[in-house]
This record gives structure tokens, sequence and C-alpha cells, in this order.
């Protein structure tokens, strides 16, 4: 799988162990996740722009499986339908046996984090979900009190691989992104491993239609 | 490496480390272009080893040819070689992008990781 977060500096920390625990509750330990680096989108005006997504789409099509674009949904109603559009683009411009999903992490990706954190007492989950500005107002204040914010990724890379081993409580308090996410991927890999479509350039994967989303 | 490749008696082979240490960015071009021409002219052979994505992005088609990646994968314990041109899609994505960038985005070692996976995942 390649992620493409909106800005790879600070996302990378979050994303990778987090897919790779999601990956392992669905059965594939082993999957390879790498996050895009490059190019850098910067924000999510970049990350739903379909030139950007055909470049990398471009440089990776015959090399990866499964296509992640994770953007911040910031409270916004309209994000889904964007990620739609981006989803349909892709599926035109891939070949068989490849896959682009897209999913709007409420609201913000630093939300799965605290997630699998056990929260400040007087801090309300549903607050922290709801914040559309959740890293500003719960998460940095949440690294800085347990004085991690001069680590990797602003304290990110360790708050992370602690929460990420809590998964299954990511899953259960996320379930309109973490969750969702987990069910159209579970529907690609189809036990026991993706099937092979052998006419894709290394092997590839191929899903029945029927089941490709 | 200019007084070595210019000298009255050089030798047979090199091996350099890190080619582009102290030299200023705009200079690597010529170095390269040096060593290119000495190289062409079949007398010596030349084996050099770089970080730097500038210095690949000056390779000329034939020393482009026979580059190579070290890389060690994730939770593998050796390092190994890989001449870029044999990695899966290189000579397809090179057509429209620069070595330059492929090195320094990762895109070269994205692409031995998911070959690796292809080749041990049933």
């Amino acid at each position: 799988m390649l992620v493409i977060p909106e800005d790879p500096r600070l996302d990378q920390y979050v994303l990778k162990p987090i897919l790779e625990a999601m990956f392992k509750r669905l059965g594939r330990p082993r999957a390879i996740v790498r996050v895009c680096q490059d190019p850098v989108l910067g924000g999510v005006d970049q990350a739903t722009n379909w030139n950007r997504i055909e470049e990398i789409l471009d440089l990776y099509r015959g090399m990866v499986d499964i296509f992640l674009l994770i953007v911040d949904r910031d409270g916004q109603d309209g994000r889904r339908s964007a990620l739609d559009s981006i989803e349909e683009k892709a599926r035109e411009a891939l070949p068989p046996g490849r896959h682009f999903l897209a999913e709007n992490a409420w609201q913000e990706i630093e939300v799965w984090v605290l997630a699998g954190l056990d929260l400040p007492a007087g801090w309300s989950w549903q607050d922290v979900r709801t914040e559309p500005h959740a890293k500003e107002t719960y998460f940095m204040p949440f690294a800085r009190k347990r004085g991690v914010v001069e680590e990797p990724g602003e304290g990110r890379k360790r708050l992370t691989l602690e929460a990420a081993a809590r998964y299954d409580r990511i899953r259960r308090l996320c379930p309109e992104d973490v969750a969702s996410l987990e069910d159209r991927l579970a529907k690609l890999l189809v036990p026991p491993g993706l099937i092979r479509d052998a006419e894709a350039p290394w092997g590839g994967s191929q899903v029945p239609s029927s089941e490709a989303t | 490496m200019i007084a070595a490749l210019l000298g009255t008696q050089p030798a047979r082979f090199y091996f350099f480390e890190e080619l582009e240490n102290g030299i200023h960015p705009t200079r690597l071009n010529l170095l390269l272009a040096l060593i290119e021409q000495k190289v062409a002219q079949g007398n010596i052979q030349m084996v050099a080893t770089s970080h730097s994505p500038q210095l690949l992005g000056f390779l000329g088609a034939k020393a482009r040819e026979s580059a190579s990646l070290c890389y060690r994968l994730a939770n593998q314990p050796e390092a190994r070689i890989r001449r870029i041109m044999d990695i899966p899609e290189a000579a397809r994505v090179l057509t429209g992008h620069d070595l330059a960038r492929l090195h320094a985005s990762g895109w070269l070692e994205d692409a031995v990781a998911f070959a690796e996976d292809r080749k041990t995942t049933p």
C-alpha cells in the first residue's frame, strides 16, 4: 500500500503505524505500507487536486496494489464527495488489479492517535472527535503534557506507536473513518491473499468486479 | 580526484567514496563530465558512491546505465545492491522523471520494497 498524506513530514508518523495495525487485524501483518514523500502536497487543496494525484499514480501504478489518500475532514461535510470524485477518476486511470481508496479523518488524523490513548481527566471524547482543530486544541496540549513535543514528529512517533498497540480501541472510537476504511480494505483482501492477476505488470492483484469498490 | 585523473601516471582503477563531498553543487557536473570523459577513453575504471540527488541528475546516459542502488529493506539485516535500470518500473518512470527527484523522494527505496514484497508474497 502506498499512503498519500496531505503532508508526509508529520503525517507519516501517524499513518504508517496505524495502517500497519489495521493490516495486522485484517490478517496481513507483513503488508508493505509506504508513505509517499513526493510530491509534498502541503494541504487538503493540493491533496484533492486530481493533477497531483495523477502524478503519483503514474509514478507508482506498476508496483502498488492499493493507493490510499488520507486527508483531514476539518469539519467539512462536503469533503467526502470530493474524495468520491477522486476515487472515481483514479478507478478509470489505474490498470486492472490496482485500487485507490480515499478517506477523511474526523476531524484530523491526530484524533486517531488520541483514540488509542487514555485522555486526561475532564476531556470528553465527543468533544475531541467533533473539534475541527483537534490538532491544536487537543493533540498538541496532550503531547506537551506528556513531554514529547521535542521528539520526532512533535511526539507523534512515540504517541502513535503507543496508540497503535491499542488499535481495536481506535477502531471502536472512530467508526466513521478508521472502521469504515478497514471494512473497505477487507473487501479488497480476498483470503488467503490478493488474487493474482497474471496480466498485471508485476503479478498484480485482482478482486472480482462485484467486490471492487 | 582531478589530480589523480589528470596526472601523468593515473591508476587503472579508482574507488571514490561520496564523490560530491566538498564540491560546490554547481561544479558537480564538471567533475562528472571529466570522469565520464576519462572513463570513455577506455584506460581507467571508476566506482564511486554518492548520496547526492543532484549528482545523479547529472549522470550521462551511459553512466546512468551503470548506476546502482545500495539499500537495506526494513527488518532485514543485510544491505543489497541493484542496478537502477533493473528495478521494476524504473525504465518506464525514468522516461518522464529525472533520477535526482526519484532518489530524493525515496521512490527507489519504495520500488525495491514493493518488488521484494511481490517476490515473497504467495
